[in-house]
């Protein structure tokens, strides 16, 4: 398959002039170089799915990007099993629950959590009163001294948010 | 891996949740809003969505859930890298935002200077912009308002009237800033940002929705993403950049180091035995040899070549 081997030389090229370079690259990003190793090589685990042999006029640009959406995730998930284990850690014993249900219930966090970056945090805490702690839009108006209007205004925004978030 | 959704179909749906929730709708609204789902396919589509977007929630529940995902959010090493990569977003990030707000034009720059490079800005509406060395900020002019983001670094700012009366706003990795008709000093200091106020004044919102605090022409202070310290008087020479060059006043020599470091290439460092001497005067910042050389003569302090980019200052 022509199409194939194109794509496998373009990788092979790919990593052998760049891989040394990423790795240093996200060593200066990483606590740890276990990590930027396991993130360099993920890149080049997400180029290969790409499956798209393109003319790169900036690979090493092309590669940070990818590298950095790798990044952001990295840290993202390791703050939230952080906080994960704080938050267990004062429950008491019969309400801790099952190892499996507690790795469904991270990565539902870790998906939300990436669902509200970028909202305004007073957004973004009346959102979660409503749809985490289940308060009514007229609680969470006289909780955060605001109009029942500005909050009908901050639902709209964060479900808009969310959704493009998940969708687009 | 989804068929995409017109957004206003989008948009109506969620107007009909929020009118729902809301608590405030007649009885009929529930029997329009049904109504309005079984018109179209796609209206009954962004509904689910929406649904399935609340359940993720539900799923999580209050409390252990709660507690998670503000933990998380505030997590320092995460806040400190997700800065550092925010810089470099920003370098290619200009074209990003222009397509977002792609109704109006707005004014954008990214503005960067490395070690030892200062500069200085005109606004488009005239104000200033004054850049210490190793400083990164965006500027963004819109219809609506004023904003600059501070990524790293330090920022001498001069505001200028508008005609159209937009607001001025700052955003830090710790909050964001409000100017009321100023010259004010900002810098970035990791976990905190520091603000001095030589006119007008400026309001201080920390990250986490605490209470605005307005800091007043003369006054200077330190705040975090939820506290801001009690204000000092300004340090008058904490601008003195400004001129090209440093006047310390009984200053630490580590943060006498630390300052220089900023101007010159390569690894300067204080050591720890030496950290708590002080220095006094006016230096050169395009010239840290003289610098060091003065504060070799001064201090019981010599300075340590490893290489000409690699200097210790040692006791002697």
């Amino acid at each position: 398959m022509p199409a194939h081997s194109a794509f496998s030389s373009f990788l092979t090229a790919l990593y052998h002039d760049h891989h040394r370079w990423l790795n240093g690259w996200l060593r200066q990003r990483t606590d740890c170089p276990h990590n930027a190793a396991d993130l360099a090589q993920d890149t080049f685990v997400r180029v290969l799915l790409q499956r798209e042999s393109k003319e790169l006029r900036e690979p090493r640009a092309f590669l940070a990007t990818i590298a950095r959406g790798l990044l952001v995730d990295h840290y993202r998930r390791a703050s939230l099993e952080r906080a994960y284990l704080d938050a267990l850690a004062v429950l008491p014993e019969p309400e801790v629950p099952s190892p499996e249900s507690r790795a469904l219930v991270l990565e539902t966090l870790i998906e939300i959590d990436r669902l509200l970056d970028g909202l305004k945090p007073r957004v973004r805490e009346a959102f979660l009163l409503s749809q985490l702690d289940g308060l009514t839009y007229g609680q969470i108006a006289e909780r955060m001294g605001l109009s029942l209007s500005s909050i009908q205004q901050y639902m709209t925004l964060a479900f808009s948010h969310c959704y493009k978030a998940l969708y687009s | 891996m989804s068929a995409p959704l017109n957004m206003a179909v989008v948009e109506q749906a969620i107007a009909w949740r929020v009118r729902l929730a809301s608590g405030a709708c007649a009885a009929d609204e529930l029997s329009a809003c049904q109504h309005w789902r079984a018109q179209h396919p796609d209206n009954e589509l962004a509904w689910q969505r929406l649904d399935a977007l609340s359940g993720r929630f539900a799923a999580v529940g209050p409390g252990v859930g709660r507690a998670t995902l503000d933990g998380a959010r505030h997590d320092p090493q995460r806040r400190r890298a997700l800065k550092a990569l925010a810089i470099l977003v920003a370098a290619g990030g200009a074209g990003v935002i222009a397509q977002r707000n792609d109704a109006i034009q707005p004014w954008l720059a990214d503005v960067r200077t490395g070690i030892g490079e200062r500069r200085n800005i005109v606004l488009p509406d005239g104000g200033r912009l004054h850049l210490n060395a190793g400083t990164a900020v965006d500027i963004q002019y819109t219809s609506e308002q004023r904003l600059i983001r501070l990524y790293q670094g330090e920022i001498f700012v001069e505001t200028a009237a508008d005609p159209q009366r937009r607001l001025f706003w700052m955003n830090t990795a710790q909050g964001r800033l409000r100017a009321l008709g100023t010259r004010f000093l900002l810098r970035e200091r990791g976990e905190l940002c520091e603000v001095a106020v030589y006119e007008g004044a400026v309001e201080v919102h920390p990250d986490d929705g605490s209470n605005a605090s307005v800091i007043n022409q003369g006054w200077q202070t330190r705040f975090s993403h939820h506290a801001v310290q009690t204000p000092q008087a300004v340090e008058s020479e904490r601008s003195s950049w400004m001129d090209g060059v440093l006047v310390a006043r009984h200053m630490r020599l580590a943060d006498f180091t630390a300052e220089f470091s900023r101007q010159r290439r390569g690894v300067l460092r204080c050591d720890p035995a030496v950290a708590e001497l002080r220095i006094s005067g006016v230096f050169p910042l395009d010239d840290s040899e003289r610098a060091l050389q003065a504060v070799a003569r001064t201090l019981p302090v010599q300075v340590l070549y490893r290489t000409r980019w690699w200097v210790t200052l040692a006791a002697v």
